[in-house]
């Protein structure tokens, strides 16, 4: 850095954005980091066998039953998919009442025109009761929920504009350590000051991290704040209609005018002979997962979206679609893997894969977990960094109670997610699964875990017995965890993977390591207190290293 | 270790002078700028490009706004960027 000013600026913007952002950031990455095994987690909870994808499921049985069952089907938007060997079919409200109604309904007019969430068997379409519905009151669901602050209005906007402000402090970050970027790499200061025990860690494993942070806040800012750009986009060259910037991406899910209901026609193709054709053309490769959007049906302009996903042969790229016209079957719309995908439809999956990890399977899952925690400690590292900075520098004498203040709280809540994260796990296999407002207990147990750990910590001002306690505690939990679901489920460890739980022994078996490692990393932390380390050492605390030469 | 406070800027009107600017202003330039190339390119391939490059642009912007010494120059970067994009938008479009 050639300017004095100009380090000392960057250096200062780089120190406020990450402090300002840290505890929701450090919430966002570790939360993640769990939500990361989201389906798992789910699985795990419900004591799922192994998933049946290639369930056959007979779509024009589906819409005819459910025209049986009383619901009016005309002008509906139908998605149909397959949830573990289930037929989920899903609907909004009509909203059009004028539409042509079902002459036989025999429910109730709100109901026949209400939303559909249904999970039916695959071959006798009768109902199948699954509880819980919603998808954030599932564990799983609300880790991942959690991990952009939904529980909280505005909570996804809020978790993008932090994305954002993060790739502000990763790049600030790159250039004050950008002369010394070698040498900072090569050194961990251990037995020096703690000053410098935490800035080397911080700066060292920020640089290992760095590629990886920067894909999450370059992705993350795009999932979660997409809209204050497309929105724009939309009102000067779509017409004023997002609806018709999702026809260019995914035209499955968009409710613009080329799919607005005309007018009640009976005579439609069939569903199963185009989703056959779909699979003809798709050949020989195998598909992991398939979504079935049936548009206005019972209309004169009923189309049928296909999204399909292909087993994972073929890296980022392996997501596609196809449209066909339902009252003469002529292909409108296609996005093919490989071939005519538009380049806004492959950007888009190729975010949504880098975020979610999904395109290599449970080895660049488990990196994504190990690198998160790795960025959950560069953003503690830097909060000590701050504090310790503060704590002997006179300019900040004034401020000191009112620092070590903030200092407390902040790692009581970082820290503290942790164990409350693992006392979920515990509590989802000690509530039975037919309790009433299991779920709600659940979530509030833990936000009251967590909030009475951040009590605690700014009580108690000690950073090592935060830190310690807390991992005691989740470390303990944590091997609780296959214990209580053996007791809970019979879904032992030692046998759950032959008897076909594959996701249940996943879990367990992660909580056995990540709980062991826990305590162990607790047994060996020790108060780094300077003059007890010197005094018993000997070792004379090194000079200040001057930042600018 | 802290930064040397000799260098920054004590005022608090210029502290929050800056930030908007770091923070909205470039958020606007960011914004017109990509409507811009909108306008004239093909949407398709500007918006590929620009859901990754609006926030980047924004956050140089943003970091621009800090490494230029006085705030008024910084606010004419951003209105000199927004303006041009403003115009380029009117051209392009058929009215």
């Amino acid at each position: 850095m050639a300017d004095k000013r100009d380090y000392n600026v960057f250096f200062d913007t780089h120190t406020v954005s990450g402090i300002v952002i840290s505890t929701g950031l450090y919430m966002i990455f570790l939360a993640g980091a769990f939500a990361l095994f989201m389906e798992n987690i789910n699985h795990w909870e419900a004591n799922e066998p192994v998933r049946d994808a290639a369930a056959y499921i007979d779509y024009d049985g589906v819409l005819e039953h459910l025209e049986i069952m009383g619901y009016d089907m005309h002008g509906r938007t139908v998605r149909i998919r397959n949830d573990q060997g289930k037929i989920q079919v899903f609907s909004l409200p009509l909203t059009n009442k004028s539409l042509h109604s079902n002459p036989s309904a025999i429910l109730s007019d709100s109901l026949a025109k209400g939303s559909i969430r249904l999970h039916l068997e695959s071959q006798t379409f009768a109902e199948v009761k699954m509880i819980p519905v919603d998808r954030f009151k599932k564990l799983g669901g609300f880790l991942y929920g959690l991990h952009y602050f939904h529980p909280i209005p505005y909570g996804m906007e809020l978790s993008g504009i932090v994305a954002a402000i993060f790739l502000f402090s990763i790049i600030t970050g790159l250039i004050i350590h950008w002369k010394k970027i070698v040498s900072n790499f090569f050194t961990f200061r251990l037995k020096s000051t703690i000053k410098n025990l935490w800035a080397d860690a911080h700066s060292a494993l920020g640089i290992i991290g760095l590629p990886y942070q920067f894909m999450f806040a370059l992705t993350g800012a795009f999932l979660g704040f997409h809209l204050i750009f497309l929105n724009p986009v939309a009102t000067m060259y779509y017409g004023n209609s997002i609806h018709e910037v999702y026809k260019d991406v995914f035209p499955s899910f968009s409710n613009n005018k080329d799919f607005a209901p005309h007018g009640h026609s009976d005579e439609h193709v069939s569903v199963n002979s185009l989703v056959n054709n779909t699979l003809v053309e798709i050949g020989d490769r195998d598909i992991s997962y398939m979504d079935v959007v049936v548009k206005n049906y019972k209309d004169e302009n009923a189309h049928l979206g296909i999204l399909y996903t292909l087993e994972n042969n073929d890296g980022l790229l392996s997501n596609g679609e196809k449209g066909y016209r339902l009252t003469d079957g002529k292909k409108v719309f296609e996005n093919e893997v490989g071939r005519t995908q538009t380049l806004l439809f492959g950007a888009i999956l190729t975010i949504a894969k880098l975020h979610y990890a999904s395109y290599g399977g449970y080895f660049v899952k488990i990196i994504y977990f190990l690198l998160a925690l790795l960025t959950c400690f560069v953003i503690i590292s830097g909060v000590m960094v701050w504090l310790k900075a503060r704590e002997k520098n006179r300019i900040y004498a004034s401020r000191r109670k009112f620092n070590a203040n903030v200092g407390a709280i902040y790692l009581g809540i970082c820290l503290g997610l942790y164990p409350a994260i693992a006392l979920m796990f515990i509590l989802t296999k000690t509530f039975p699964m037919e309790m009433r407002h299991r779920f709600d207990w659940i979530s509030w147990l833990f936000l009251a875990f967590w909030v009475a750990y951040t009590i605690y910590a700014y009580f108690s001002k000690n950073h090592f017995h935060i830190n310690r306690n807390a991992l005691i505690l989740a470390g303990g939990m944590g091997i609780l965890v296959p214990v209580l679901n053996g007791f809970h489920s019979g879904l032992w460890f030692w046998k759950s993977l032959q008897m076909g739980y594959p996701d249940s022994f996943f879990v367990d078996v992660g909580w056995i390591v990540l709980g062991t490692a826990t305590l162990i990393s607790a047994y060996y932390a020790k108060p780094l207190n300077e003059k007890a380390r010197k005094a018993k050492k000997g070792i004379p605390i090194m000079p200040e290293v001057e930042t600018i030469k | 270790m802290p930064a040397n406070r000799k260098y920054l800027s004590t005022s608090p009107l210029t502290k929050c002078n800056r930030l908007t600017a770091g923070l909205l202003g470039s958020f606007l330039a960011s914004l017109a700028f990509h409507l811009a190339l909108t306008a004239w390119l093909e949407l398709d391939i500007v918006l590929t490009i620009s859901i990754f490059s609006f926030f980047i642009v924004w956050i140089g912007l943003m970091l621009i706004a800090y490494w230029i010494r006085k705030v008024w120059q910084v606010w004419a970067l951003i209105l000199m960027i927004t303006l041009v994009s403003l115009g380029a938008i009117y051209l392009a479009m058929p009215f």
